[in-house]
């Protein structure tokens, strides 16, 4: 059997083909934001069209303006990388993810991933011909990791463990401590850890954001640690499809390869964007995130109202909320993805089932307030009607 | 219409800055190339400001037609509507005519993309001093090849004054065919022995990267031979400074 004939399209993209088909509907599904790009990024691409540098290809690693004001910001950060051999920047972070893991593994090798965790990790995993092995996150303690849990799974075939950080779909920032255990484990098997770190601007608490820690920014841990962030939500560019990763050189250099065969280089009307979105100040994008929190706030208040069918951890950061089902108030209760396909059919609204997101997922959705005001409202809504009519 | 206005910008953002330069007479270092012009400039200040000198520099994309003058006039855009611009057109103004604090010396990148560019800066601001870094094909724009670049870092030597000097980058071809025909004072870097700032026995270890100048042990916790060659330029220029 091929790839072709195994891997199946995400659960997520599953949910958004079906709703797509049906009129009036409300998703909250893809973690999509609803907000345009913002002017100077659009501006800075539509001058590198008319001045026509984007109709050639850049070099695969990226054009080195954009690749040296990554090196820039990841100093401000605390993260020192050279721009010339160890930053890529990919199309998009499930690029970045594909290039590193057909890299690094070998057929049937282990990637230990927490449970839940973003659901398109499974697929590319597969893909590269490996094996996802789920570690379930602690939910009595607001979905953490369990190093001692990731320890229990080794075995001679785990090659990397890959990790969303802040985690789509619970929301979840992980602890710096648990983080630094989890990289001391990878030192001592020779394992890559590679860290998704899209989400890390979507931290909704001031003191957690200034204390936000990434490995990467240990220089002990450098050889373990492939880091990746994206431009696709922080900056509302999914559609630009541009991303970066960073590690150390050695290995760099063997994602570059697979990098180039994959796609040659990033789009380069998209690395110019890139470059724009980089020149942004905080300030700039405190509006996103003030309306990021409003949303939150509604899509809360909502499931407040709801908590006989579902209950929450409120997330310190994502635009998700990933509430779990009460299974027993909710009649002919079959699993999240019946659940969702029916809150599909009766009441118009698509979710995500949390078993797309690993089996720890399972008795949970994932609902995104990375939608208008109005879809959220509106998703609320039509929960309501649907559980009090269950 | 919006060309018009651009231009009227351009004039006036450049009439004042040199208004203020004339005011102020600050020393002005050049720091051009196709990479690394940020870490090196960065590089310099750091050194400069441990000397006690008052310094300055541009951030990395003012560096154009009207960056150039906001970095010297110390602004920052605001936007780009109509409203930003009048916003910026009176804080030019007041920034030119007012306020008697301004740094001794001003490290400004001067980037160039496409012929011509640096004629333009040239306008602008005339620099005492100028520090280069590399020159090799750009990726920023690949309508622009290498003799096109050569020549626009040969606009900026030509420009330099009698009582000023270069500071060049000895490992790089380019930039040593240039300055072999510079008659003045300039000073060179890098790992070839040949250079007069050289760097020798450099290694990188996990935490960042070791290497010895003039028999003094060096590190920086920074990965990249770039951040090496920022060293020594700065080093480099030191010499005319210390």
């Amino acid at each position: 059997m091929s790839l072709g004939d195994t891997i199946e399209l995400s659960l997520i993209k599953q949910m958004e083909l079906l709703a797509a088909q049906r009129q009036g509907v409300v998703s909250l599904a893809q973690g999509i934001p609803s907000f345009d790009t913002p002017e100077s990024i659009k501006k800075r691409a539509m001058e590198a069209i008319n001045d026509g540098r984007a109709a050639a290809y850049s070099l695969t690693s990226g054009l080195s303006d954009l690749r040296e004001e990554i090196e820039e910001d990841l100093e401000r950060g605390g993260m020192f990388y050279d721009f010339e051999k160890e930053i890529i920047v990919t199309a998009g972070s499930i690029e970045a993810i594909s290039a590193t893991l057909l890299a690094v593994l070998e057929s049937n090798d282990e990637v230990l991933l927490p449970s839940p965790t973003y659901a398109s990790y499974i697929q590319a995993i597969r893909v590269a011909r490996g094996v996802p092995v789920f570690v379930p996150l602690d939910e009595s303690r607001g979905w953490l990791l369990d190093p001692d849990n990731f320890q229990k799974r080794l075995t001679t075939k785990t090659r990397a463990i890959l990790l969303c950080n802040p985690n789509n779909p619970t929301g979840s920032v992980f602890a710096s401590r648990d983080l630094v255990k989890i990289g001391e484990l990878a030192k001592e098997h020779n394992l890559i850890i590679i860290s998704d770190e899209v989400y890390k601007d979507f931290i909704f608490d001031a003191t957690i954001k200034e204390n936000y820690f990434t490995l990467a920014s240990l220089p002990a841990f450098r050889k373990q640690v492939v880091r990746i962030f994206s431009f696709s939500k922080a900056y509302a560019m999914t559609g630009w499809r541009i991303g970066y990763l960073h590690t150390d050189r050695d290995l760099a250099q063997r994602i570059l390869k697979i990098h180039d065969s994959l796609v040659t280089c990033a789009p380069v009307v998209s690395q110019y964007a890139a470059m724009a979105a980089l020149r942004l100040k905080p300030d700039d994008l405190q509006v996103y995130m003030d309306e990021y929190k409003i949303r939150r706030q509604i899509l809360c208040d909502g499931l407040d109202k709801l908590s006989d069918y579902l209950s929450y951890i409120p997330p310190l950061a994502t635009y998700f909320v990933f509430p779990k089902i009460n299974t027993k108030m909710t009649a002919n209760y079959a699993g999240s993805l019946v659940l969702a396909k029916e809150l599909l059919e009766r009441a118009n609204l698509a979710v995500v089932p949390g078993i797309a997101f690993g089996p720890a997922g399972e008795d949970h959705l994932r609902l995104s307030f990375g939608r208008t005001r109005y879809d959220i409202e509106e998703g609320i809504k039509r929960l309501q009607l649907f559980f009090k009519n269950t | 219409m919006r060309i018009i206005f651009r231009k009227f910008i351009e004039l006036y953002l450049r009439w004042l800055t040199k208004l203020v330069i004339y005011r102020h007479r600050p020393d002005i270092i050049a720091v051009s190339g196709i990479t690394n012009k940020t870490t090196t400039k960065k590089a310099i200040m750091e050194r400069l400001a441990k000397q006690g000198l008052n310094v300055r520099g541009n951030p990395r994309s003012y560096n154009t037609e009207i960056g150039l003058p906001l970095a010297v006039l110390y602004l920052e855009l605001s936007g780009y509507d109509f409203a930003a611009w009048l916003k910026t057109i009176w804080r030019a103004l007041a920034s030119a005519l007012g306020g008697r604090a301004f740094p001794k010396v001003l490290v400004l990148e001067f980037g160039v993309s496409q012929p011509g560019d640096m004629k333009k800066l040239l306008k602008i601001v005339r620099p005492r001093v100028a520090v280069f870094t590399n020159i090799h094909p750009s990726s920023f724009n690949p309508n622009v090849n290498i003799d096109e670049l050569t020549l626009e870092m040969a606009a900026l030597i030509k420009a330099i004054p009698p009582n000023g000097f270069i500071i060049y980058n000895y490992d790089d071809d380019n930039l040593r065919l240039l300055a072999k025909d510079y008659a003045r004072v300039k000073t060179s870097y890098g790992f070839d022995a040949k250079a007069d700032v050289v760097a020798t026995h450099l290694r990188q270890e996990p935490d960042g990267l070791y290497w010895e100048t003039d028999g003094r042990s060096r590190f920086t916790a920074k990965f990249g031979e770039h951040h090496v060659y920022a060293e020594l330029a700065a080093d480099a220029l030191n010499k005319h400074y210390g």
